[in-house]
């Protein structure tokens, strides 16, 4: 018999009925009586005053119900940011006296239907006095350039600089010097379901929001701050979300807007932003330009690391002082390195706000250092592998920085790589211009960077027919975590997974849970879930123990039956069980599950185990280039990535998948056009996702180093998961033409200039 | 989502209904078939017509009728998808069937059109933009402005041309039977475009396209359309080629080379064709046309890519386009 039941199984997602059918119901789905549409007037300037905004002539339109600009908001600021960093929060619901992108907030509007309400847009008067403006971070950071915030001189917003051990005295123990330079491309998420927000305010001051989003209780919070009302009068629910890969970790001002709109017009109000806005005036990731600087003895033995990095973070900070605070784990955790010093600046500029998108940096940080290690590699005359290995965090490494390595699978996933790909064999020696290339990634599960309570809770109600409740108020923004969490739960209680109903992310509903982001899913919620059921599990088996004259401990349960260890047969029912457990205790059989554990929010000089655990792996791409035209096709990715235990083999399947997806899509054809701040490609037509026709051949495989703290040994998949894809591919097409791209993504005519350059055409 | 603008919509049943409807409507009305382009269009307001008149039903407007002695007929209503995979398009006029097959995905060409697609306008990433993106820039040429942004100081719109399936049709000599109020008229598809950025086409409002034909090429004739883009489908192409040769006694006898997305309209390069014809190929005489059409094009901006870099793509699929044709003329 094997050890589980229901975990470790390739089960179909519980919602995956009503999704296939169309009936699954996303915010932009959802009508209520009498509900409103809203739009928001966004800048057409880069930078500009707004010197007087008249909205006579859109409040008279018939069919407007409200119009509202800066002056009707509360005038406080938002963003993911507690007390002590206030500096950081920094966005307005609608803009007071500036605009800072083309996309900025300026009023909004609710009437009785999107064609009216986008006509009244037309009829907003502003008047701007336009201001000049900059788009280059190294062009932002020189004297004179136009100031984008008063309080960022030079038009940085932060200076981060980090020194664990000592990086001088590294680099005099090192036999050879590597100094690099590499850039990063600004590309968004691309979540299907674009960004929307329903807001219900009720005759009681009550206020209701149904919003994509992927953290509800930290969302309410920022509502809370935008609004300047009490936390406990906002409900926030979170229906099911298509997608979200940090696109929409943060509340935005649409969902502001939607909650002030439905405050004066006493109806419910819907804004769902159109692609294009999605695409100009939310969020992505963070442009990088990085200078990486590595110290290795001949023996391949990194001895030091020094790291430069400009991010541009766009108009606002966003989420920035987080991703770049997070650069100290990313550049310790792979590789043991004793001495490490970064410097990293957040700058700002007149363009789209950054914030997260799956990896936090790190997508940027391993395709400088992952392609360095090859560049050392053969520098050394020594395989990547081998030096990868020789370099590897094992577990119970302590790193620098502190982060407490548990369960790592990084060795064994670069080991199940080689021998699946026989990459060190081949490499150099295929066939022309074609190519092998390996990179890794490591991940935490869960990054703490507030003081509050970094944590998740569930509770498991069992009712009299044997079935379940489950409250939880993780967010699962199709990424599966619903479905695993029913599987743990039916594990733990032993039943099946359709004995259990799940109520998830609703903020009056559910107990509290910090959401889905920095990969803490799986981790948080998922332990959660599981000491809730287990609570109740206790519970129970409290109340049959006498009944199946054993002690408590003695007991298990499976197959919908409580029953004697080791014998099956002498057990009674679940369904039994839970009666009996009625008439003896006369209460309402419910377990409780917090889960919060001993991590760190970094100290002020950057130190501090952020996650309970981190994963690891790798992916190895095999290419082909065109040396006529210069382009790369990726005829086959193997991904060996480390998740602990596989609660849903299928589901990991899919993230490694789905990740690989994102991941070429950023190597190869995903880039943002713009010219003076302004957009080219709003549009899934230039912003080039690749297609099922792209996709290469994809090999998974799942390495299970069992962890001591996730649920059941399970950790973090699918974000880490998306970052070694660039660099592997940017490794990969060395192999095959010996050109090396520092430059993302690697289009074919940056591949036929540096072919023409080193053939000295 | 971005909303459609008001309008009316009108479903004429035949050829003379259609042509009677438009002649009355006039700059007020626009034709639908797939939609695919055109309500994009709309969505964004590039285009905001009062009429929108759908040709879908009209039965003479349907239907790919081939003979080896009167050639082949299509009726502008084909799809993409079934015009692809028609087999006597596979197997006689290739390179049509691959531009077909190239177009976009899936969705789009069992939506869109074949008449669709040659009617299709420049595709500008300024022009083609939304009402509301629009309101951060002066208004372009097309739009009724003073300046061209894809061509900075241009006097006259530079807007690029990227349908696919023009070039194989000019490549094979097609005439399209253009229906106006008073006449049915017969053109020559490489005259059917003004190369003029502000608008690709030199059909009148009151005009629409019934059918397509195209002579059966000679017996040692072959074709190939070659794109490069990005991505294996959904994009326009950086630069698309298709050429079509024809051989007698080991000689070219004809040959046609021509090419999307490199101007405000297809472009053929004579000067290419020229160093064929009459000559007996050789690896050789299919590098130098291929020199002769880097040398003749000088590319249109591109966003993102160089005008620089599609030279040197001209180049290679002009080698590689011609290879194919070759290999099945012979």
């Amino acid at each position: 018999m094997d050890k589980y039941s229901v975990i470790g199984k390739s089960l179909p997602r519980v919602d995956a009925v009503v999704k296939v059918t169309g009936d699954a119901k996303y915010t932009a789905d959802m009508v209520l009586p009498g509900m409103l549409h809203g739009k928001i007037l966004r800048s057409p300037h880069p930078h500009a005053k707004i010197l007087n905004i008249d909205v006579s002539k859109a409040r008279s339109l018939p069919g407007v119900r409200a119009v509202i600009t800066g002056k009707d908001t509360s005038g406080k600021k938002f963003g993911r940011y507690q007390d002590d960093q206030l500096v950081f929060v920094d966005q307005l619901a609608l803009a007071i006296d500036k605009v800072r992108y083309i996309g900025d907030e300026v009023a909004a509007v609710a009437a009785i239907d999107e064609d009216t309400a986008e006509e009244a847009l037309d009829l907003i008067e502003v008047e701007y006095e336009e201001l000049p403006a900059v788009f280059d971070p190294e062009e932002a950071m020189k004297p004179g350039a136009p100031r984008i915030h008063d309080h960022a001189e030079n038009n940085v917003g932060l200076v981060l600089l980090r020194h664990f051990g000592d990086v001088e005295k590294g680099f005099k123990e090192s036999d050879r010097i590597f100094e690099d330079r590499f850039v990063t491309q600004g590309v968004t998420h691309c979540a299907l379901e674009p960004h929307a927000a329903l807001a219900s305010f009720d005759s009681a001051g009550k206020l209701t929001v149904w919003s994509s989003n992927q953290n509800p209780f930290p969302d309410r919070a920022q509502l809370a701050r935008a609004l300047d009302m009490p936390e406990g009068r906002i409900r926030v629910i979170k229906p099911h979300v298509g997608g979200g890969f940090g696109g929409k970790v943060e509340p935005l001002s649409h969902d502001v807007c939607s909650a002030l709109l439905s405050m004066k017009t006493g109806r419910p109000v819907m804004i769902a932003l159109t692609r294009e806005e999605v695409f100009t005036a939310t969020r992505q990731r963070h442009p990088m330009i990085i200078k990486l600087k590595t110290g290795v003895r001949s023996d391949g033995i990194v001895m030091a690391k020094e790291c430069t990095i400009i991010a541009d973070t766009g108009a606002y900070y966003g989420v920035g002082p987080n991703v770049l605070a997070t650069h100290g784990t990313i550049l310790t955790l792979l590789y043991r390195t004793p001495n490490v010093k970064y410097e990293g600046k957040l700058v700002f500029t007149n363009k789209q706000v950054c914030g997260a998108q799956r990896g936090y940096g790190n997508p940027q940080i391993r395709f400088a250092d992952e392609s360095q290690m090859d560049m050392i590699a053969e520098a050394l005359a020594m395989d990547p592998e081998e030096l990868r290995i020789r370099n590897a965090v094992q577990p119970g490494d302590i790193t620098p920085i502190r982060s407490r390595i548990m369960s790592c699978g990084y060795t064994e996933c670069l080991q199940k790589a080689m021998e699946k790909t026989g990459c060190v064999q081949k490499r150099g020696k295929l066939p022309a211009n074609q190519g092998i290339g390996i990179a890794g990634t490591g991940m935490s599960s869960g990054s703490k960077t507030y003081d509050k309570p970094f944590s998740s809770g569930a509770l498991v109600e069992i009712q009299e027919d044997g079935t379940v409740s489950l409250y939880t108020g993780g967010s699962d923004i199709g990424q599966g975590l619903n479905t695993i969490s029913c599987q743990i739960t039916a594990e733990e209680l032993g039943i099946a997974i359709e004995d259990i109903r799940i109520v998830v992310a609703d903020t009056d509903l559910t107990p509290w849970d910090q959401g889905t982001s920095s990969s803490r899913a799986t981790m948080f919620a998922g332990n959660a879930v599981k000491l809730a059921a287990t609570d109740a599990r206790r519970q129970l088996f409290d109340a049959v123990a006498e009944i199946l004259e054993a002690s408590p401990e003695d007991l298990d349960a499976r197959d919908r039956k409580i029953f004697v260890k080791g014998s099956p047969g002498k057990g009674i029912s679940f369904a039994d069980a839970v009666l009996a457990y009625r008439s003896q205790k006369k209460q309402p059989l419910l377990g409780r599950g917090y889960y919060d554990p001993d991590v760190e929010r970094p100290s002020p000089e950057g130190e501090g185990n952020i996650s309970p655990s981190y994963s690891f792996g790798c992916d190895v791409a095999e290419v082909q280039v065109d040396t006529e035209t210069g382009q790369v096709k990726v005829s086959k990715i193997t991904g060996a990535h480390d998740c602990g235990f596989a609660l849903n083999p299928m589901a990991v399947e899919g993230q490694i998948e789905g990740a690989l997806h994102m991941g070429l899509g950023y190597a190869l054809t995903e880039e943002f056009f713009r010219e003076e701040g302004q957009t080219l490609n709003p549009t899934f037509l230039n912003h080039r996702i690749l297609t099922a026709l792209d996709m290469p051949e994809i090999e998974s495989i799942i390495v299970e180093p069992v962890d001591s703290q996730g649920p059941f040994g399970a950790k973090e998949i699918g974000e880490g998961t998306a970052v070694p894809t660039a660099p592997a591919i940017a490794n990969a097409v060395y192999d095959a033409i010996g050109v090396r791209i520092q430059e993302l993504p690697l289009t074919p005519e940056k591949i036929l200039k540096a072919l023409e350059k080193k053939g000295g055409r | 989502m971005m909303r459609l603008p008001r309008f009316e919509y009108l479903e004429p049943k035949d050829v003379k209904a259609a042509s009677s409807l438009l002649a009355e409507k006039r700059e007020e009305a626009a034709i639908i078939t797939g939609g695919t382009d055109i309500l994009v269009k709309m969505k964004q307001r590039v285009v905001t017509p009062k009429y929108l008149v759908n040709l879908r039903h009209v039965e003479e407007m349907r239907g790919i009728d081939f003979d080896e002695g009167k050639g082949l007929r299509i009726g502008a209503l084909v799809t993409l998808e079934d015009l692809s995979k028609s087999l006597p398009v596979k197997e006689r006029f290739p390179a049509l069937s691959q531009a077909a097959g190239k177009v976009a995905g899936p969705q789009i060409r069992n939506m869109g059109t074949i008449g669709g697609n040659i009617c299709l306008d420049s595709m500008c990433w300024y022009y083609n933009q939304s009402r509301q993106w629009w309101k951060s820039r002066a208004p372009c040429l097309k739009r009724g402005g003073d300046r061209c942004y894809v061509a900075k100081g241009a006097k006259e719109c530079c807007a690029l041309f990227q349908a696919d399936t023009p070039p194989a049709l000019i490549a094979l000599g097609a005439m399209v039977k253009v229906v106006g109020p008073a006449q049915e008229r017969s053109v020559d598809l490489e005259e059917f475009y003004t190369q003029k950025g502000k608008k690709a086409n030199t059909m009148e409002a009151t005009e629409f396209v019934k059918e397509i034909h195209i002579t059966t090429p000679q017996g040692g004739s072959g074709g190939a359309y070659l794109k490069f883009s990005p991505r294996e489908a959904i994009d326009f192409p950086v630069v698309g080629v298709a050429a079509q040769l024809s051989l007698a006694d080991g000689k070219c006898q004809g040959a046609r080379i021509v090419f999307t997305a490199v101007a405000s309209g297809p472009v053929r390069v004579k000067e290419a064709e020229e160093v064929l014809l009459g000559n007996a190929i050789t690896d050789d005489l299919v590098e130098r046309a291929a020199e002769a059409a880097q040398a003749k094009i000088r590319p249109l901006n591109h966003m993102g890519v160089s005008a620089g870099y599609k030279r040197k793509l001209i180049r290679v699929l002009v080698k590689r386009s011609l290879k194919q044709a070759w290999n099945l003329a012979r």
